[in-house]
C-alpha cells in the first residue's frame, strides 16, 4: 500500500511536469527570439514572459499539489 | 586570501555537517495547518497566527513610514523607500489594469504586500522551527507555533475568492449591472432580436443561432470565474507549500549548506508569486471592467444586419 502510494505520488509529478517543462522551454525560446529581434521592448516582453510562465508553471504546481496530497494526506 | 577563507569555512561547515549531533531525524509534513490553541470550539491554527503577525508587521512598517510625513523625504528615509516602491508598483499595475487602475490600486497593493510578507515570513528563522506542545493527557502533539499564512490552502483560497468577488463588484460598478450580468447570462442578443421583431423590423434568424451560442459562451464564463478561484488558490498554495517542503527535505538530506541556494530561490519565488497574484488580479479586473470589448462587435453586427435587412 505504502509503496504504491509513493510510486503514484512520484509518477504524478514526473508525468505532470513534462508538458509544463516543454511549454516553458517554448515560451522562453520565443521570448529570447523576440528580444533578439527587438531589444528595446525588453520591459514589456519580460513582464509578459513572467506572467505567461506563471500560468504554465501553475500546471506543474497542480501536479505537485496532487502529488503532495497523495503522499501526505491520509 | 579571501577565497581561501571562504573555502575553509565551507569545508568546516561540511565537516560539522557530517559530525553534528543535531541532525533532523524525521520529517513531519502536513498539508492541513495545525491547531495551536482553541477558543471555545474555534481552533486557532498556526497559519492564522502568522497571518495576523504578517498584518501586524505591515501595520508597523506603515506606521513607521508615515509617522513624520514630509514633502521632500531624505534620500535614505523609510518614507522615500516606500514611496519609491509604491510608484514602481503603480506603474506595473497601471500597465495591466488600464483605465481604472486608480480604483483597483488599494486592493491590489494589499494583496501584494500581504502575500509578499506571508511568503517571506516562512523563510524567517523561527517560523516553523519554534514548536509548542498541544493536546491534553495522553494525546499530546508537538506542532510548529508559526507557519506562513500562504502555506494554508484555506488562506490562499480566501484570497482568491476575494479577488474574484472584487472583479464582480468592479464589473458592476464600472459597466453597470445589466452589461455585467449579460456577460454571464448572455441574453442581450435575444432581447435585441425580439425587440426588433415586435417593432415590426425583420431581424435575421441567424441572430437567434448566435444568441444560443452566446448563452453557451456565458456558461463558459461562469465556469471560468469558478475555476479562477481554484487556479489562483492552488498556484499560490502549491508554490509556497512546495517551497517549504523542498527546504525541509533539503535540510534533512544535507543540512546547512545545501539549503542556502534553495533559500535564495524561495525568496525569489515568494516575490514572483506575490507579483503574479497581483498582476493577474489586475488583468482580470481590467477584463471585467473594460468598456470597449464585447459590446462593440455586437453593436456593429446589429447595425450591419439592419442595413442588410
Amino acid at each position: 500500500m505504502e509503496i504504491s502510494r509513493d510510486l503514484i505520488a512520484g509518477m504524478t509529478i514526473a508525468i505532470g511536469a513534462i508538458a509544463p517543462a516543454l511549454s516553458i522551454g517554448r515560451l522562453a525560446a520565443a521570448a529570447m527570439e523576440a528580444l533578439g529581434r527587438n531589444p528595446e521592448a525588453e520591459r514589456g516582453i519580460s513582464t509578459n514572459l513572467i506572467v505567461a510562465l506563471a500560468f504554465t508553471e501553475a500546471i506543474a504546481i497542480y501536479a505537485l499539489v496532487v502529488a503532495l496530497a497523495i503522499k501526505f494526506v491520509a | 586570501m579571501r577565497k581561501i577563507i571562504i573555502a575553509i569555512l565551507i569545508a568546516l561547515l561540511v565537516i560539522a555537517n557530517v559530525f553534528t549531533p543535531y541532525k533532523i531525524t524525521s520529517v513531519h509534513i502536513q498539508m492541513r495547518p495545525e491547531v495551536v490553541l482553541s477558543i471555545g470550539s474555534f481552533g486557532v491554527t498556526n497559519t492564522l497566527l502568522t497571518g495576523v503577525l504578517a498584518a501586524v508587521v505591515l501595520l508597523v512598517i506603515g506606521w513607521l513610514a508615515t509617522r513624520r510625513l514630509v514633502d521632500a523625504p531624505a534620500a535614505h528615509s523609510l518614507q522615500n523607500a516606500i514611496e519609491g516602491a509604491f510608484e514602481l508598483l503603480y506603474g506595473y499595475i497601471e500597465s495591466f489594469a488600464g483605465e481604472h487602475a486608480r480604483a483597483f490600486f488599494p486592493l491590489l497593493v494589499c494583496f501584494f504586500l500581504y502575500i509578499l510578507t506571508s511568503n517571506w515570513l516562512s523563510l524567517v528563522p523561527g517560523v516553523g522551527s519554534i514548536v509548542v506542545t498541544v493536546g491534553d493527557g495522553a494525546a499530546t502533539e508537538t506542532v510548529p507555533l508559526l507557519r506562513s499564512a500562504t502555506s494554508d490552502l484555506s488562506g490562499t483560497l480566501a484570497l482568491a475568492t476575494i479577488s474574484v468577488i472584487a472583479s464582480q463588484v468592479f464589473g458592476v460598478r464600472f459597466r453597470g449591472w445589466w452589461r455585467h450580468f449579460t456577460r454571464f447570462v448572455a441574453i442581450d442578443r435575444f432581447v435585441t432580436f425580439f425587440r426588433d421583431l415586435f417593432r415590426g423590423r425583420h431581424p435575421s434568424p441567424s441572430m437567434l443561432l448566435q444568441g444560443v451560442l452566446d448563452l453557451f459562451i456565458g456558461l463558459l464564463e461562469i465556469f471560468e470565474e469558478l475555476t479562477k478561484v481554484l487556479s489562483f488558490g492552488f498556484r499560490l498554495f502549491g508554490n509556497v507549500f512546495g517551497g517549504e517542503v523542498l527546504l525541509l527535505v533539503m535540510a534533512f538530506l544535507a543540512p546547512y549548506v545545501a539549503s542556502l541556494p534553495f533559500m535564495a530561490i524561495e525568496t525569489l519565488t515568494g516575490f514572483i508569486q506575490a507579483f503574479i497574484f497581483t498582476v493577474l488580479s489586475a488583468a482580470f479586473f481590467a477584463r471585467a471592467t473594460s468598456s470597449q470589448e464585447e459590446a462593440a462587435p455586437s453593436d456593429v453586427a446589429t447595425s450591419q444586419e439592419s442595413v442588410v435587412a
